[in-house]
């Protein structure tokens, strides 16, 4: 009969840490390929919220000084179109008002590509006004919302930038006609789409 | 554990430790792993973005309800009363709503404002410049509104012909007219204009003491806000902001003064029945703030508040 030692027992401490290590292994390797925002790109997380931060600034403080909305009006009622477009707006190029310019300023030139609609209720739903798109977002591109208040009141913009003598309520082709019938004020939802390139 | 007294022992005592070494390595990567996805997850989680959502109507709304305050105030006829405009703001805010939880809707989210309070700002004016001082009815004594907050515009502008005559200082009995701002606490201001000495006197009564400041001119403006008179200082004259509100303005003997003038504070006339619809005197309102009740109810957040929103300045 063979002499009673304790080796046994480190066998199965052996074992036993060594199941461990395998079961802590196979959980640190699904952690690796967990699905992240960040998976399916290069660009890291400190970039992505240092564009979310970029783009509601800019959104901020073109409503707060009301650059933005005077883009808006920056419209050419003959053409059905915003100023100067052809497509009706502004395809790879700013708009040449003051939110366009901070556009330019601030995302453009940090190499920074953006969309810019603005979404208006109609007699048929939901409609899309593009006002700038500079080609199609990357899987990362970040979004940000804003909404500006527009009364029928208030006046179209002239390409040079002076207040038109036809109000939004009297405009044939503005996208908001149908929200600004009857005297009301049209609700413009605006999207701002930005991606690094 | 026993002696280690064999080498087969010794050398899988060694084993285990070294495994062990390795498993507390795995694990403080693990952590490792573990911090970076968090972080991954706060810079795109859906929480973050439902907050940015949020904010980013909320901050549309004061904007927008202001914009919308400011084109209800531009937009008000000549002669709207109160309700008219209270009526108005209702439906500019419900229209607004409407087009708000229809832009919503297409992201999962539900949206509703509704009004819950209308605050008023009122300017009363008479700018009949030969007229008197009393209200639509011809009454001398009357009162102007009695629960008013500040008074930011106070101006008159009153001729020395049409004023009490008196030899001294105008008393309670003189027939001089008078303006009497009552405050919150019962502490009143009394101001009264008469012709003395051939010159316009102005008497000033206020909890701190009394005053009389003269000018010898025909007609004169006299500034109850800046304490001016024809842009002179004159002591204790800034009685528009000495009490507290709510305030009550009064009139009396207005029958014995001839100009115009102009009253602005935040609240309502005392009675609508005393003006005119758009002659001397008369009231125009405009809305100073709203408050409304919110709802804000997306598949990741909820929200529900009151708030209070200015009335913008309009500029077409």
């Amino acid at each position: 009969m063979a002499a009673v030692t304790d080796r046994g027992q480190g066998f199965t401490l052996e074992a036993v840490l060594a199941a461990m290590v395998l079961l802590t292994t196979i959980a640190m390797a699904f952690h690796l390929v967990g699905v992240t925002p960040n998976t399916p790109s290069t660009s890291d997380a400190s970039d992505v919220r240092e564009q979310r931060a970029i783009v509601d600034g800019v959104l901020a403080a073109s409503v707060d000084d009301g650059s933005l909305q005077a883009t808006l009006r920056y419209w050419d009622d003959e053409a059905g179109g915003f100023h100067n477009t052809t497509d009706g707006y502004y395809v790879s190029q700013k708009p040449p008002t003051a939110f366009g310019e901070r556009l330019e300023r601030v995302l453009h030139e940090d190499g920074i590509k953006y969309n810019v609609y603005a979404q208006v209720v109609t007699n048929e739903g939901i409609a899309t006004q593009p006002i700038v798109v500079h080609g199609t977002p990357t899987d990362q591109a970040v979004r940000s919302v804003s909404t500006v208040t527009l009364l029928p009141s208030d006046r179209l913009i002239e390409a040079n930038g002076t207040a038109s003598s036809t109000t939004l309520a009297a405009a044939e082709t503005f996208y908001a006609s149908d929200a600004l019938d009857g005297g009301h004020a049209a609700v413009v939802r605006i999207e701002v789409v930005v991606w690094r390139t | 554990m026993a002696d280690v007294t064999s080498p087969g022992e010794r050398a899988q005592l060694l084993l285990i430790t070294a495994i062990a070494l390795g498993l507390l390595l795995v694990v403080l990567a693990v952590m490792l792993n573990t911090v970076m996805y968090t972080d991954a997850l706060a810079a795109g989680g859906a929480i973050d973005g439902a907050e940015r959502d949020l904010t980013a109507y909320l901050d549309g709304m004061d904007a927008g309800i202001g914009v919308l305050l400011g084109g209800v105030n531009a937009d008000r006829p000549a002669a709207a009363s109160y309700d008219e405009l209270e009526d108005a703001t209702t439906v500019a805010i419900g229209d607004w709503s409407d087009q708000e939880r229809a832009q919503w809707v297409t992201e999962g989210t539900l949206v509703d404002v509704t009004v819950t309070d209308v605050a008023f700002h009122t300017r009363i004016i008479d700018d009949n410049g030969s007229s008197d001082f009393t209200d639509a009815a011809g009454e001398v004594d009357w009162t102007l509104f009695d629960e008013g907050g500040d008074i930011d515009t106070f101006e008159l502008n009153v001729t020395r012909v049409g004023l009490t005559t008196v030899n001294e200082t105008c008393g309670p009995d003189d027939g001089c007219f008078t303006i009497v701002i009552e405050g919150d606490a019962g502490m009143s201001s009394t101001i009264r204009i008469a012709e003395q000495t051939g010159e316009i006197a102005v008497d000033i009564s206020t909890p701190d003491g009394e005053t009389t400041c003269t000018i010898d001119t025909e007609a004169v403006t006299i500034d109850l806000v800046n304490g001016t008179i024809d842009g002179q200082r004159c002591d204790g004259l800034a009685v528009a902001d000495r009490h507290q509100s709510p305030m009550r303005l009064q009139y009396a003997d207005a029958s014995n003064v001839t100009g115009t003038y102009v009253v602005g504070f935040d609240g309502v006339v005392a009675d609508e029945g005393r003006f005119t619809e758009e002659k001397s005197p008369r009231f125009v309102p405009s809305v100073s703030w709203v408050e409304v009740a919110v709802t804000y109810q997306s598949t990741r957040l909820a929200y529900t508040g009151t708030h209070t929103i200015t009335a913008g300045e309009y500029d077409d």
